[in-house]
């Protein structure tokens, strides 16, 4: 039983296959480039005129937990008018900004996505945010859980432990929890905003005495250290505040070298100059990007329109409560392990700020000369909706229609922004690394992200067209592990995916203080916290694929 | 003139959405075309010809919609100026919704959300409504912000929530919550009345006939009162044919409460007196 994919033109980075003409067959799942003996074509696709690449993955959108479930109660009236009717195969659902589960796999899927990576999952959510990952159906999932403002990470370092007892609580949490990552939100930022505190710099001690400086060195040195694939993944300090890109270069130096990914990078790369005093900082970003190849980065692009901010970061979404729109807004503390603020916000071009925030992510895109380093998001829903990615990838890839766009924004800001003097186009090749091998690379996800043999046959085939945009809206074939799922933009099977995890190996020892701090401080006991690997079978309903860790 | 007629069959398996017979009305849709507009009944797609049957064209503005049932939400959703829509049977939820300018009246009882979020026009129910009624839709900030509301019969829990502008007038009882979160408007009835009515009501006007059960201790007693408006207010109620016109149309005193304090305390409860 074979599948043979003929004529089309492969897109594969990862074995340096740039629009070469070559037959794929998909036998049991995986993608081979012979037929093996005693194996029938059972379907053919003559798929000239079609671009094939391997299916795409987001490695930063917000798609599971309680402030994805917060965004949807407070958006009712998106969810509201973007009713999505059920058909023969999918469930109903709705919503545009923040869909709801079901809707979010069915969306991600006819765009040729087939992996989603939720970036913020609380420890003590964690279980929650797997339900309503596992109920979100088309793509594979997997979640970076939080630490850095949780008070027991930030007593340890008090009480100045072993990087091998952090290391032990670090892969204690990742085991506990099910995730593939670690992601610091404001390091000790949002434990310092429940003292009442609005800042904190990256150099600057927090009420626990600890600086961020010395959280991100700590965990992105655990990471590394118990050979987790992903990098620590970090939503550096001062979102969002003019002047920021110094903490951001901070961040940057603060992993000593080792691995580290700053996320959503837009918000993290503002300067003070000029009449308004905020300005673009895109090129000192792009330049330290450049210039340490231990860093890689994921944009967080803006889109003009309305959408909404879900973040862990409480001190920055109350400092930016006051231009909800509409208004209303929540700011909360969970479990003192970190917090939560969603806000409503409209991205308008006439504004300049937003304006320049926009050209500011396209500067970061066409200023970081390594593809594999920088990613596509939007930070879903922060930035934009994850399904304006095809329009995002147009504005990367067809320069007339960026500077046309340029064109109509804020005046002052297109002074402001020498994007429309950037003549780099990016070609479908630097678009699959970006949105398909480096996120592969980056995660430790080797079956996925590439069309080499072996691969699980995740494939996304898009019928050439002049523009890039409706093409990659809505490919013609997307294919999940050999199951033909989507045809023409819609969804014709619907499949569940897996979620991926890693367990570093740790001393049990660890457990000894956790239990005593569970009892003292925490609602629910340690035991009940752990999520084991049948709960996430039997009970929560997703199949765990567990990648393998290379301890240094 | 003859009315245009839509009849429901009743053979739906799953809740309709009936925003396609506010577009045929305002879009002058005729018979032919109307059928064939396409209706999501569960994860279906069916024409609307195999559910309703329709005579004549929507080139007038009267439609009667005859059979109805509670399986049919936002009847007469958006309704403009001019549009009227005769109901007969029983309504789902979200009847009349963002009415703008319309009237819709309905000869049977209605489910929650009746006339949310309204700018304009006439809700006239010959029977009783459930919660929500002129109250706000799921997201939205403010309930009906325009136009009346008449009800011969009981409504239920959170009757005006989030009430902006308007009148909500109910011949019988009101449920619990009346007028919870008022921003502004009116609401007047003529039987009992529910807990807590008025639970943060900013401004706006309750005019009832007896107290409430437990009133909230952040409404204060201001003591009894000849409002000389009251007699303009009472010329309005009395001008719609219904049970409003056996109040005397030169009443005028009234107890007065102020609340809810705990959000401005600007709104007033009225209870008649004498």
């Amino acid at each position: 039983m074979a599948i043979k994919l003929t004529g089309g033109e492969i897109y594969d980075p990862a074995h340096q296959v740039d629009g070469k003409k070559q037959d794929l067959y998909i036998v049991d799942g995986k993608v081979t480039h012979e037929l093996p003996d005693n194996e029938k074509i059972t379907e053919t696709h003559d798929l000239s005129g079609c671009i094939v690449m391997a299916g795409a993955i987001d490695l930063h959108t917000h798609i599971g937990g309680g402030k994805v479930n917060i965004a949807r109660t407070m958006m009712l009236e998106d969810e509201h008018a973007h009713p999505h009717h059920g058909t023969h195969v999918c469930r109903s659902g709705n919503g545009h900004i923040v869909p709801s589960t079901f809707s979010t796999g069915y969306r991600y899927a006819e765009m040729g996505y087939t992996a989603c990576f939720e970036p913020a999952v609380l420890p003590v959510n964690a279980r929650q945010a797997h339900m309503e990952m596992a109920d979100t159906p088309m793509v594979d999932k997997g979640g970076y859980v939080l630490l850095g403002n949780d008070d027991f990470l930030l007593s340890m370092l008090q009480k100045n432990v072993s990087q091998s007892a952090i290391n032990d609580y670090v892969a204690w949490i990742l085991d506990a929890s099910q995730c593939i990552g670690i992601k610091v939100v404001n390091a000790g930022g949002v434990h310092a905003f429940k003292y009442n505190q609005r800042r904190l710099d990256v150099d600057e001690s927090g009420p626990a005495g600890i600086t961020p400086r010395e959280i991100i060195n700590k965990l992105s040195r655990a990471v590394h250290e118990l050979g987790v694939s992903h990098p620590l993944h970090v939503h550096a300090s001062n979102l969002g505040i003019p002047g920021n890109f110094k903490s951001t270069l901070a961040t940057m130096a603060a992993a000593d070298g080792l691995p580290i990914h700053l996320t959503h990078i837009q918000f993290h790369s503002y300067g003070t100059e000029g009449d308004y005093k905020f300005s673009s900082a895109a090129c000192e970003i792009a330049e330290a990007i450049n210039a340490q190849p231990n860093v890689t980065a994921d944009v967080g692009q803006i889109m003009f329109g309305q959408t909404i901010t879900t973040s862990g970061d409480t001190m920055m979404q109350y400092f930016g409560h006051e231009h909800a729109h509409p208004k209303k807004w929540t700011v909360m503390d969970i479990e003192c392990e970190m917090g939560c603020g969603v806000i409503p916000f409209k991205y308008r071009d006439k504004s300049f700020v937003n304006a320049l925030q926009w050209a500011i992510g396209l500067e970061i895109f066409l200023q970081v000369n390594d593809p594999w380093r920088v990613f596509l998001t939007t930070d879903h829903p922060n930035g934009a909706p994850f399904t304006s990615y095809p329009h995002l990838i147009k504005l990367l890839m067809n320069r007339s229609f960026r500077n046309d766009a340029f064109s109509i924004i804020h005046e002052d800001a297109q002074k402001m922004s020498n994007l429309a003097s950037m003549d780099r186009e990016y070609s479908l090749y630097e678009i699959a690394i970006m949105t398909r091998a480096a996120p592969a690379k980056i995660l430790g996800l080797t079956s996925q992200g590439h069309l080499g043999k072996g691969a699980s046959a995740n494939i996304t085939v898009y019928r050439k067209q002049d523009d890039v945009e409706q093409m990659f809206a809505k490919p013609t074939l997307v294919f999940k592990n050999g199951t033909l799922i989507v045809r023409d933009g819609e969804v014709i099977e619907v499949v569940t995916g897996v979620t991926h995890v890693v367990k570093p190996e740790y001393d049990m020892g660890v457990e000894k203080s956790l239990s005593k701090y569970f009892d003292d401080y925490q609602t629910i006991s340690l035991p009940n916290f752990k999520i084991s690997t049948d709960e996430m079978i039997e009970c929560i309903g997703s199949e765990v694929e567990v990648h393998p860790c290379t301890p240094k | 003139m003859t009315n245009t007629t839509v009849t429901f069959n009743g053979l739906a398996s799953a809740r309709i959405d009936m925003r396609w017979l506010s577009e045929a009305m305002t879009q002058s849709y005729t018979a032919d075309q109307t059928n064939k507009l396409t209706l999501p009944v569960g994860n279906k797609k069916i024409e609307v010809g195999e559910l309703f049957n329709i005579s004549g064209n929507f080139t007038n503005n009267t439609v009667q919609l005859e059979g109805c049932t509670p399986k049919l939400d936002y009847i007469g959703h958006a309704l403009p100026k001019g549009a009227q829509l005769i109901v007969t049977g029983d309504c789902g939820h979200y009847l009349g919704a963002q009415l703008a300018g319309g009237k819709v009246t309905i000869i049977g009882n209605t489910l929650d959300f009746a006339g949310c979020s309204m700018r304009e026009g006439m809700i006239e129910v010959k029977g009783n409504c459930a919660d929500y009624l002129g109250g706000a839709l799921p997201g939205h900030k403010k309930g009906i912000a325009g136009g009346t509301i008449l009800v011969h019969g009981n409504t239920g829990n959170f009757t005006g929530d989030l009430m902006r502008r308007g009148i909500i007038m109910v011949t019988g009882d009101i449920g619990d919550y009346c007028g919870s979160r008022m921003i502004a408007g009116t609401i007047t009835n003529l039987g009992k009345i529910g807990k807590q009515a008025g639970m943060g009501m900013r401004r706006g006007t309750l005019l009832l006939p007896e107290l409430p059960e437990d009133m909230a201790s952040t409404f204060t007693n201001c003591g009894r009162h000849n409002l000389g408006y009251l007699t303009l207010l009472l010329h309005q109620l009395r001008s719609h044919d219904s049970e409003f016109k056996s109040l005397h149309s030169m009443r005028r005193r009234v107890q007065k409460y102020m609340g809810d304090t705990s959000v401005g305390g600007l709104g007033e409860i009225l209870i008649w007196i004498g």
